[in-house]
């Protein structure tokens, strides 16, 4: 029985009875609104693609490590579509169709047509990583997918078909086991140039199976020699030509995997960092001119803070504190936390992942595909990373881990810390497979970030962003006119009141994946731009003022300087 | 600060750990080492003495409960390699080696369902063979049979950790510690727990006592430099790098960790100077990594990890009065890992228990070929010896002790007692006498040896 009389802090409590109620369901609704959702629409995009890594018992290295994914709009519809990129027959495996790359258009309304065959890029060879440029400024998207094996230049016809130029353009790289691929402007021509990693030198001869307890598992990639990674500067002509050497990125060998071009110190040109596995990841800093020194030990980044070398895996960009300058993040491997290395401004970056708890719920699994994203439009970059296990059995050797991951999502809490929300974010977030690579786009354009997920030897996962629509959010597709004609490399700036955030474009990036071209930003209540700040790779600097938010901006070069 | 590291007496059965020092061919006398060998030697001397001595055990043991026991193998005296059984490959030798340590712990377990060490053991099976889910089980089965076991809650601390499972870490390894807050290395996985939780503070306040306790744990200073890094307290962060580096000299992540703060602190040329010898270490520790790589064989691994079972289930058995299964269990571990010290010791003591001396003797002198260090080792030769009236052998022996262990009073009183028995060499027989009772003043043995020389003068 309440005594009517009865008061707690000064309050009735026949008061509180009412007010408590309430007080909950509005907590209640804050939590709903401020939560970051994913669906599983997978079944309904009529996707067919299921993921092939040659795998036949051997257990070859690059089985594990395989594959990438890319998200680009190819036909200019103003939709984003998917190319997967697969394995392939590996001695030991025979299949009765080969299996290859699927592109499939984005038809609207979660709506997938596979188009490989018509548009050309059903490439055969064993895939692992890819990016997407207009590396010859006709207008169009082309494709580079970096195999083992011979890699492959796709040149976009401009109808919704590509033709494979590989020969004439000179980038077949040999034959290499590949791993991240990057068009950037290395020299501020106008042109695309064409950064190519390297995983490692694997050959039928020198494969190795490894065991744990008696069980046979893959090698590590110790167990080979590292490889350099390779650098062509285009000739403007549809041709490349193979800097490594003079550039100064042979000097370094490693085992690359994932990468991102970007400006990490903000000097007006392109750096380049690769994630290394097992071993000191890679500043490549751009002299402006296309020489590269490495400096990922200097800079703070080459190591953890433990001063541990990580089986890095992707990596990709971002300003998570909005101080104006890229943060990145890394995956790694199991029994290691993942790294998110805030930029300091000088030229250093330290490793903030325990403070801000940008590796909570890594430690178990292997972490491969991520990014930075706004998911929830508030104004700052959450994190997604796809997880599942190198190793096809670990269980029956290591039980710490699983083979089949579930994928994570940490949220950005706005004063510096990620907080794991991944189980409450939606059915999407309860997929467990061998995840890979992860693209990240707004792909039913309705103004959030979607996800792709490529799953090793299963379906791809595709989760569609449905997190309340509450906030306000603005995306800038760039069109360079005297510089590369898709504003890769370009840095942009948005202000909206006392927001400022700032992007790149970024071409190849997360794990051996591209996506993210149409820049995408958060802004939480703010209903309106006050201004957009462009500076294009080499060009000059272009500013828009008072636009409206909730919508997708093109803004071309203007050529003034 | 107190130093003090003995665990609380329960009063319990004690707990059998799992982590002593693996010995290593001609390996430098590491006195807190020796002193510890010297005890687990003499613990297991005393245990033996005490089960079976009390029971007359060593007579006839007990019939062993029927369970489906190992086939067991006697120990061979020499060090070869080989395979357990030759016909299979090196995979399903693996593999049958870690069914027959899972098999050997589930049999000690059937066979004394309420004993909190075997529950442990087969919990510490599971976790080598990376089944932590089972490991979990049994390492709290453990727990819940002798709550007052830190080692348990240690291991679950370690497992939880290993999952990212932080705070569940901090809870176990602060209940290990409340138990006994001497346990090994407790204080650094704390702190460890708590940079990961992000509770740099207290994980500050945890380190500085684990230096306090232990003043040359290099890993302790050097985590206290990261955490004063994640901190931003770069000077301090500094200093506890250095700290570590005079330690180990060769501490490739401390100059890492100290590069780093050099830069924070704008001090470029020291940054600089730290880049390159983490440089030339880390150069170093990748050149030997991959050797390692070369070399690895996974089924040594695993036979010394089923040896090391082995061993500890041997210890169970013998003090549940079953010196036969121990013995069985010991001789197989000594013939799986060529290497392991600790079940020819267990051995050597069961074998002088039972009249054997030479048998004791040709172990012993095996352990002095694995660890030509090993100054208990050469301590028993000498006791072996002199009873065998082999007294030159017994003298060469305890001469060794004294070369090995200069530091140790043992050696100086046993050939001190020697030449008193032999009635030679009685002014050096002084001197040793008076060095151990100098060494060790409270010892009435040694004075009682040093006051028979002086009459027999």
């Amino acid at each position: 029985m309440i005594n009517k009389g009865s008061r707690v802090f000064g309050c009735s409590i026949g008061r509180l009875i009412i007010v408590v109620p309430v007080l909950l369901c509005i907590s209640a609704c804050t939590h709903a609104d401020e939560a970051i959702v994913f669906s599983d629409v997978t079944k309904e995009t009529g996707i067919t693609f299921i993921h092939t890594d040659g795998s036949s018992g051997q257990r070859y290295i690059v089985e594990s490590v395989s594959s990438g994914l890319a998200l680009f709009d190819y036909d200019r519809d103003g939709d984003i579509d998917i190319y997967f990129l697969n394995g392939a027959s590996l001695k030991g495996t025979k299949y009765d169709k080969a299996p290859k790359n699927e592109l499939y258009r984005n038809e609207g309304g979660w709506r997938f047509t596979n188009v490989t065959d018509r548009a050309g890029v059903g490439d055969t060879g064993f895939g692992l990583g890819v990016a997407v440029g207009d590396y010859d400024n006709d207008g169009d998207l082309d494709v580079y997918v970096n195999n083992y094996g011979p890699n492959v230049l796709y040149r976009n016809n401009g109808d919704g078909t590509f033709i494979d130029v590989t020969s004439q353009a000179g980038v077949a790289n040999g034959h290499k086991v590949g791993a991240a691929a990057h068009f950037m402007d290395m020299d501020k021509d106008g042109d695309l140039d064409l950064f190519v990693a390297n995983y490692l030198d694997f050959t039928y001869e020198n494969h190795m199976i490894r065991t744990s307890k008696g069980i046979p598992k893959y090698a590590g990639p110790m167990d080979f020699p590292p490889m350099p990674n390779d650098l062509y500067r285009n000739n403007g002509d549809g041709t490349f030509t193979d800097v490594s050497v003079e550039s100064g990125i042979a000097e370094h060998k490693g085992w690359g995997m994932g990468g991102v071009c970007a400006d990490y110190d903000d000097d007006g040109d392109t750096d380049i960092y690769i994630a290394n596995d097992v071993y000191a990841n890679f500043l490549f800093e751009n002299d402006g001119t296309g020489k590269f020194d490495e400096i990922g030990l200097i800079a703070g980044l080459a190591y953890d803070l433990h001063g541990d070398d990580q089986g890095s895996m992707g990596v990709d960009c971002g300003d998570y504190d909005n101080d104006g300058r890229l943060d990145f993040y890394q995956t790694s491997y199991a029994e290691e936390l993942t790294a998110l290395y805030r930029n300091l401004g000088n030229s250093m970056f330290e490793d903030m992942t325990m403070v801000t708890g940008a590796g909570t719920g890594t430690m178990e699994y292997v972490t491969w595909g991520n990014s930075l994203v706004d998911f929830d439009n508030d104004g700052d970059r959450d994190i997604f990373v796809a997880c599942g296990h190198l190793q096809d059995n670990i269980e029956l050797y290591n039980n710490t881990t699983t083979t089949n991951s579930p994928n994570i999502l940490l949220m950005n809490t706005g004063d510096g810390k990620f907080i794991d929300v991944s189980d409450q974010g939606g059915d999407g977030m309860k997929v467990k497979l061998r995840s890979r690579a992860a693209g990240f786009d707004d792909l039913d354009n309705d103004g959030d970030v979607d996800v792709v997920i490529l799953n090793s030897r299963w379906g791809p996962t595709i989760l569609r962003n449905d997190s309340p629509a509450k906030n306000h959010w603005l995306q800038v597709r760039l069109k360079g006119v005297k510089t590369n004609r898709d504003g890769i490399g370009a840095r942009v700036k948005v202000v909206s009141g006392d927001l400022t955030l700032i992007d790149e474009v970024h071409s190849g990036r997360g794990y051996q994946s591209h996506y993210g071209m149409r820049l995408h930003f958060g802004l939480g209540d703010r209903d309106k731009v006050d201004r957009i700040e462009i500076r294009w790779i080499g060009g000059g600097i272009d500013i828009i003022e008072n636009i409206r938010s909730n919508q997708l901006v093109t803004i071309t070069e203007s050529g003034n300087s | 600060m107190t130093k003090h590291r003995a665990s609380k007496k329960s009063g319990k059965k004690k707990p059998i750990s799992r982590h002593k020092p693996h010995a290593k061919p001609a390996r430098k006398v590491n006195f807190l080492l020796l002193g510890m060998i010297v005890c687990v030697a003499v613990i297991a001397v005393v245990i033996t003495i005490l089960v079976l001595g009390t029971d007359n055990k060593s007579q006839s043991s007990k019939q062993f409960p029927q369970t489906n026991a190992a086939s067991v193998t006697q120990e061979k005296s020499d060090q070869s390699l080989a395979p357990v059984e030759p016909d299979l490959s090196v995979e399903e030798q693996d593999r049958a080696l870690r069914e027959e340590q899972l098999d050997v712990a589930c049999t000690l377990l059937a066979a004394f369902p309420d004993d909190a060490n075997a529950a442990f053991l087969i919990g510490m099976v599971y976790f080598e063979q990376g089944n932590v889910v089972e490991a979990e089980k049994y390492l709290e089965k453990s727990l819940k049979l002798q709550p007052q076991r830190a080692d348990a809650c240690d291991h679950l601390g370690r497992i939880a950790l290993l999952q990212g499972r932080y705070d569940k870490a901090l809870i176990l390894f602060r209940r290990a510690i409340e138990i006994d807050p001497g346990t090994p290395g407790i204080h650094f996985r704390i702190a460890k727990a708590q940079v990961f939780l992000g509770k740099l503070k207290d994980a500050v306040s945890e380190l500085q006592k684990d230096i306090e306790l232990f003043p040359e744990a290099g890993q302790s200073y050097s985590l206290l430099g990261e955490t004063y890094l994640q901190l931003k307290e770069y000077q301090k962060a500094k200093e506890n790098f250095e700290a570590a580096i005079r330690i180990k000299p060769d501490y490739t992540k401390a100059y890492y960790g100290l590069a780093t703060a050099c830069a924070r602190l704008g001090l470029k040329d020291e940054s600089k100077e730290a880049q390159q010898k983490f440089k030339q270490f880390e150069a170093e520790d990748q050149k030997a990594g991959r050797h390692w790589r070369q070399v690895l064989e996974p089924l040594m691994v695993t036979r010394r990890s089923v040896a090391h079972t082995h061993t500890d289930i041997g210890r169970v058995y013998l003090e549940r009065g079953y010196p036969d299964k121990a013995t069985q269990l010991w001789q197989k571990a000594a013939i799986l890992d060529p290497n392991n010290i600790d079940c020819r010791f267990h051995l050597s003591a069961l074998y002088l228990q039972n009249n054997k001396p030479l048998d004791a003797l040709r172990l012993y002198e095996q352990i002095t070929q694995i660890d030509p260090e090993n100054a208990v080792s050469y301590f028993f030769i000498g006791n072996i010896n002199a009873q065998l009236n082999r007294f030159e052998e017994s003298e060469k022996a305890y001469k060794k002790v004294i070369k090995v262990a200069p530091k140790r009073s043992e050696g100086y009183h046993a050939l001190a007692r020697l030449y008193l028995q032999l009635n030679r060499n009685l002014p050096e027989a002084e001197k040793l006498a008076a060095r151990a009772v100098e060494m060790d003043p409270n010892n009435m043995q040694y004075r009682r040896t040093q006051q028979l020389i002086q009459e027999r003068k």
